[in-house]
Formats: structure tokens, C-alpha cells, sequence
């Protein structure tokens, strides 16, 4: 083992003086300007379809609507439209017996509210990353 | 002290100082370049996989962990992308470079020329002596003095298999030395 490297601090010397090689004199240069290019190359990036300000105003709008099923009553007159648009189609809400203090219609259009808002908001999602908007 | 320059600079850049990133290139350009071409044996191959290396690194500079020295990650990454680079080329099809990669028809050995460059060219020659892969543990150990965990790491080969590696690799070496004029080889 010793014999076989007898020389190799030699060899370690050789290799280290010439052993290394250089690129051309203008490579930093290059890859720096690659290097900005990717800085500012805009993105694909997720960017919701609605605007704060939408989201906020949808929310507001589902407050209101909560509460005003809050505050129905099966003697409001209101009641006779949604019961006649929606009470065949979702009559098993009314054997639910849930005590959360909110009459029947009222549940119903939380529900309806709530379905609506999910569904928006995973097609947001959907669409927007299938579609990506480019962003600066 | 290198490894902490390194990590300075990397924070530097991480804030958004980019131009800090030039001097992390000029740093390790030679030795990324030099594994390149051992492993591709072509100048212009070379210079864009460690191009397109180093592009990744600064990509990805977040998310370099920093429980190994820099230059491993780099050297671990321009090892892969010249390992694809290889791969892709077609099979059969080689540069004049290769084929001739330091002018075959002279042979250094008889060269009455300049010391430095005969050495520079006797040492290139041996070196296409080894297969690609030696050539890279050589460059390693011996240039970037890297111990047998960090090629490890950049290699991903095993370490009983490097140590053997780098052993033949030697061995070979100093064979093919011996048959240097003394003047070249001390």
C-alpha cells in the first residue's frame, strides 16, 4: 500500500495545479443574467377568481341571509314562496330533529346558502388552477 | 471558514441580494465545470450543464438544508444533471472533441514544449486513461478534498465501493505517471 502510493503526495500535487479546468471567461456572466431572467419571468401562480372585496360581500350576503332565516316564521308571508320553491324537494329537513332554535326554512336556506358558497368557492379553486392568471 | 462565507452569502441572496450570487458562482464554477467534462468529455456539454446546475441551486437556495457543505449540494446536483446529459445523448454520436480530445496524433511524452502545459496535457491524458465515473472520484478527492461520505453524497455510489474505486484509480495513475519525464512529474 505504501509502495503503490509512494508519489502521491507527487500525483495530489499535479492534480491539484493542473487537474483543473475553467469554463469560458464570460460563464458568470451568463449564468447571472439566466439567474435574473428567472427573477423576473412572471409566474404562474394561483390568484382567486374573486377579489377580496367579492368575498366579503358574499359573506355579508350569507349573514343576511342566515339571519333572515333566523328570524322567519312559518307565519311569515315570505314563507309561502320558498316553502312552495323548495319544501317537496328538501321535506326531509323537517323530520330532522334539530334543536338548533332555528325554524325549519331557516335551516333550509342556511343549508342552500351554505351549499352555494362551497360550490363557489371550489370552482374558484378549480378554475384557477386549471386557468393560472399571470401575475408581474 | 470557506463553509461559513458560503452561508453568509447564501443568506445574502436569500434577502434578495442576487448579485452576492456571482460570487458563490466564480467560487465553484471551475470544479463544478471540471466533474461536468470528466463526466462528459465535451467543453460546450459541460458549460450548460453546469449552466442549467447552477440556475436549479438558485432556484432551490431556499431550500438547501445546510447540514452539508454547499459545494456538495452543487457538486450533488451538477453529478445528476450531467449524468441525465449523458443519458440523452444518442448513443453512437460523438463530438470531434471526443474523438480526438487532446489531439491523439501528438504524444505529449516526446513534447520539448513549455513545462506547465506538458504537464497539464500528460495529466489530461492519463486522466482519459480512467472510465468517467474514476475521473470524478479522483477530481474530488484529491482537488476538492472531499472524504469518502461526501462523494457518497454527491455520487450516491456506495462508500465500500468508492473506497475500491479510488484505490484502482490511484494505482492506475501512478502507473501511468511513472512513464512522465522526471521533470514533470517530482
Amino acid at each position: 500500500m505504501e509502495e503503490i502510493f509512494e508519489k502521491d503526495d507527487a500525483l495530489k500535487r499535479l492534480i491539484r495545479e493542473e487537474g483543473l479546468l475553467s469554463p469560458s471567461p464570460d460563464f458568470t456572466a451568463r449564468v447571472m443574467q439566466m439567474v435574473e431572467s428567472v427573477e423576473k419571468k412572471p409566474g404562474m401562480v394561483y390568484k382567486p377568481l374573486l377579489n377580496r372585496t367579492a368575498w366579503i360581500l358574499i359573506a355579508a350576503f350569507m349573514i343576511l341571509l342566515l339571519t333572515a332565516g333566523w328570524l322567519s316564521t312559518d307565519d311569515n308571508p315570505g314563507e309561502m314562496v320558498y316553502s312552495s320553491m323548495f319544501r317537496p324537494a328538501f321535506d326531509f329537513l323537517s323530520n330532522l330533529q334539530i334543536s338548533v332554535g332555528m325554524p325549519t326554512s331557516g335551516l333550509l336556506i342556511a343549508t342552500i346558502a351554505i351549499a352555494c358558497i362551497g360550490l363557489l368557492l371550489s370552482l374558484d379553486i378549480i378554475i384557477s388552477h386549471k386557468y393560472p392568471r399571470v401575475t408581474a | 471558514m470557506m463553509q461559513q462565507n458560503d452561508i453568509q452569502l447564501i443568506n445574502h441572496i436569500l434577502t434578495g441580494d442576487t448579485r452576492s450570487y456571482s460570487v458563490l458562482v466564480d467560487r465553484h464554477k471551475d470544479l463544478a465545470y471540471t466533474l461536468a467534462y470528466r463526466l462528459l468529455n465535451n467543453r460546450e456539454d459541460a458549460e450548460e450543464v453546469v449552466q442549467d446546475a447552477f440556475v436549479k441551486v438558485y432556484r432551490n437556495l431556499s431550500g438547501f438544508r445546510r447540514d452539508s457543505k454547499f459545494s456538495t449540494w452543487l457538486f450533488r446536483i451538477v453529478y445528476n444533471t450531467a449524468i441525465s446529459k449523458r443519458r440523452l445523448k444518442k448513443p453512437g454520436f460523438h463530438s470531434l472533441e471526443e474523438l480526438h480530445p487532446l489531439k491523439d496524433d501528438l504524444d505529449p511524452w516526446d513534447q520539448e514544449s513549455d513545462v506547465d502545459e506538458e504537464r497539464g496535457l500528460m495529466l489530461e491524458k492519463a486522466m482519459q486513461q480512467l472510465s468517467e465515473e474514476d475521473s470524478v472520484l479522483i477530481t474530488l478527492f484529491y482537488i476538492h478534498e472531499s472524504s469518502v461520505e461526501e462523494i457518497h453524497s454527491i455520487t450516491g455510489l456506495s462508500k465500500s465501493n468508492i473506497k475500491v474505486k479510488l484505490f484502482r484509480a490511484r494505482k492506475k495513475l501512478q502507473e501511468l505517471m511513472r512513464l512522465m519525464p522526471e521533470k514533470i512529474y517530482i
